[in-house]
């Protein structure tokens, strides 16, 4: 008896009076994070007069655009309880063959597919790996993190620029106030994925496989292929930034991307999001995860501080992210 | 043998559970040779470089000092298991590599003896190590961060620390005879002239030098010193034989009174001690700190534990296993080099092998258990 309710609660279906006073304290550090977040803008907008200028907005959000794209798809990955260590080197990926395809005056469109297909297979690999051989989700994805990346290098050795200015500006112009095209592209794709997680069979099915796979094995429910499908989106958003990037950066390093990953994840887990399964985080808590890590580079910019401090204080905040999250068990 | 116990029908299914458990375990033996012979047949064809020679050995093996130690720091707490992983060690290294550069330096400038120098700078950039160590064992074991995050976040602070003491750059100035550890030789022989220790023989004119083949360099020594340090500790102390018990099972361990959380955080602390020696080794081969001296290490010392069989749930591992994983990845890197080929197609290749080591050893345990 007890065993079938795990597996419910753990499905997300009944909610338990036991949970309560551990929803209520997650729900204190939620109101807490966000008033922190606030503070933080309070605090930056009274020390400097540029934060505020419609510049500066519009580039703190541009900035954000590739963090949080990996973030969606990695929260995707570790809501079925796994890891994605190889979004890095997908965005290096189709960066480049996004720019080298546009040099080979492929029409934009096309480009930008072939680009997108390429993150869309390497998702399809590792997903498949795991699902299939039951590896360890860590362990494939590190594997795939060397691979990818030298089949960059395998397509060019040298940074590619893309000769086309449209690709540039097509994403760069602002739409309406400091939005641009790439960040409506990103502010898109989180609602898209508000809806998809929480209204839609494939992404409550994605949830409940973090909290507890047996039973949703047991539901009749195809397990293999909903974790073959979060890899995918995971490696289409990776795939998907790597084009937006290349368009901002107007250049396709093939050493782009290398560590992309790890902000993904401390985005992910400063939303609330716990590794290794067991719940836990939410398309808003990654938002706010993209966000603030935006913010915090933002402002040390602003200040001038030197860059070695927002790496000191991206592990503290971190950390504290996870202290504040830790259940009582 | 094998006849005896085919007769015997009890025995056979154990026997035949038993076969494929030590065929399992001695597949990455298989496949450093074949490593070995695929290369040097490659390398006989392509480039007509013998690959079979003691020059190669002795490359393959100062290649794999830095992924075996980070490898047996990696190996310590995934063996303590329930999602041990450390993220952080190869950014200790490079942190390791900056502190003993900078110590060195200063009493390089300052014509301190250099027993001195040495002595101070390799223990000052292996004991700064012990604070990251102690924090992540401290976060792991008492506060019960999960492993994968409390070092990932560590590892930004290290990584930092280092960029900030460093500004970014290399630190460079070394004394002129840290290189003699670093890439000098325990042992030489000089033909018809006999054997010298630390250095090439006296008498020796530039044209000699050739003849003098350089026998055991000194960061291998070094390295196998360490292992077989490590390898004692996890194999024959009580520290030892507890963390494979909590990675077995962690309920078990607190049951019967074992330590866990100062064996966890011990633990943490021994893996960045390693990645300290590491640390300061680099610096001792490259005659600089760099704070990203262990960039490219973490993913090849992770697939060395990985293809030494090392499981990734915990309770599980050896220090030979991942000795093993270590040389098959030098051996790759090395050989890609000798045969002239770009650095990334080590990480191409360390990516499929690590992909086949785990698909093999998952269904040899689904073999061993059907």
């Amino acid at each position: 008896m007890t065993n079938l309710m795990d597996r419910l609660r753990a499905m997300g279906e009944i909610p338990l009076v036991k949970m309560s006073a551990e929803r209520i304290r997650r729900q204190w550090v939620d109101y807490s994070f966000l008033g922190a977040f606030f503070l933080l803008i309070l605090v930056a907008a009274s020390m400097s007069d540029v934060f505020f200028s419609g510049q500066n907005i519009s580039n703190l959000l541009r900035q954000i655009v590739t963090n949080g794209l990996i973030s969606l798809g990695m929260l995707v990955v570790i809501l079925t309880g796994g890891i994605d260590l190889s979004v890095g080197s997908v965005v290096a990926f189709s960066a480049i063959v996004v720019s080298g395809m546009i040099n080979k005056h492929l029409p934009l469109p096309i480009a930008i597919v072939i680009a997108l297909s390429v993150g869309v297979l390497a998702g399809a690999f590792n997903g498949f790996m795991i699902s299939r051989f039951k590896l360890q989700p860590f362990i494939v994805t590190l594997a795939t993190v060397g691979t990818i990346r030298g089949l960059v290098y395998v397509y060019s050795e040298t940074p590619i620029t893309p000769l086309d200015q449209s690709f540039r500006t097509i994403f760069s112009t602002a739409i309406f106030g400091p939005f641009t095209l790439s960040i409506l592209i990103m502010l898109a794709a989180f609602l898209v994925a508000l809806f998809f997680i929480n209204r839609t069979t494939a992404g409550r099915a994605i949830v409940a496989i973090g909290g507890n796979e047996e039973a949703v094995r047991l539901a009749g429910i195809n397990v293999r292929r909903h974790i073959i499908l979060a890899y995918i989106i995971s490696g289409l958003c990776a795939a998907l930034a790597g084009v937006l990037l290349a368009s901002r950066l107007g250049i396709a390093q093939p050493s782009l991307g290398a560590g992309f990953e790890l902000d993904a994840i401390a985005a992910c887990v400063i939303g609330g999001a716990t590794l290794g399964g067991g719940g836990g985080g939410g398309v808003l808590g990654t938002f706010g995860g993209v966000l603030t890590l935006g913010l915090i580079n933002n402002l040390l910019n602003l200040f001038n501080v030197q860059s070695y401090y927002q790496q000191i204080l991206k592990g503290v905040i971190i950390l504290f992210a996870v202290l504040a999250r830790r259940s009582n068990r | 043998m094998t006849d005896t116990e085919l007769a015997t029908p009890s025995g056979s299914k154990k026997s035949r559970a038993e076969r494929l458990s030590t065929i399992r375990k001695a597949w990455p033996w298989f496949f450093l040779i074949l490593m070995v012979v695929v290369f040097a047949i490659i390398s006989k064809n392509a480039n007509n470089v013998n690959f079979l020679n003691y020059r190669s050995v002795q490359g393959i093996l100062v290649y794999a000092t830095q992924i075996l130690l980070i490898g047996l720091a990696e190996t310590i707490i995934i063996i303590s298991g329930n999602g041990g992983i450390d993220l952080s060690v190869h950014y200790s290294l490079g942190l390791a590599a900056v502190v003993a550069a900078f110590v060195m330096r200063a009493m390089f400038a300052a014509s301190l003896p250099p027993v001195l120098t040495i002595g101070t700078g390799f223990l000052a950039g292996i004991l700064i190590c012990i604070i990251p160590g102690w924090v992540n064992g401290t976060l792991v074991a008492k506060v019960k961060v999960p492993p994968f995050i409390s070092t990932l976040g560590m590892g930004y602070v290290v990584y930092g620390i280092a960029l900030l003491l460093s500004r970014g750059q290399a630190i460079a100035d070394q004394p002129d005879y840290l290189a003699q550890i670093g890439n000098g030789n325990l042992l030489y022989y000089w033909p018809k002239h006999g054997f010298t220790f630390f250095k090439v023989p006296a008498g020796a004119a530039p044209a000699d030098l050739q003849q003098i083949i350089p026998l055991i360099p000194n960061v291998v020594a070094i390295t196998l010193l360490v292992t077989i340090a490590v390898w004692f500790i996890l194999a024959k102390t009580q520290f030892g034989q507890h963390i494979y018990a909590i990675g077995g099972n962690i309920q078990a361990s607190i049951r019967s009174g074992i330590p866990v959380a100062s064996t966890l955080t011990r633990a943490y602390i021994l893996a960045a001690i390693l990645a300290g020696i590491a640390g300061v080794i680099w610096t001792a081969r490259f005659t600089s700190g760099a704070s990203n001296a262990g960039e490219p290490t973490l993913l090849f010392a992770i697939a060395a534990v990985v293809i030494g069989g090392t499981s990734m749930f915990g309770g599980e591992g050896s220090v030979v296993g991942t000795v093993i994983g270590a040389l098959i990845i030098a051996t790759i890197q090395y050989g890609l080099v000798v045969l002239g080929q770009q650095p990334y197609w080590q990480y191409v290749t360390v990516g499929v092998v690590v992909i086949i080591a785990v698909i093999v050893d998952q269904l040899g345990r689904a073999l061993e258990h059907s």
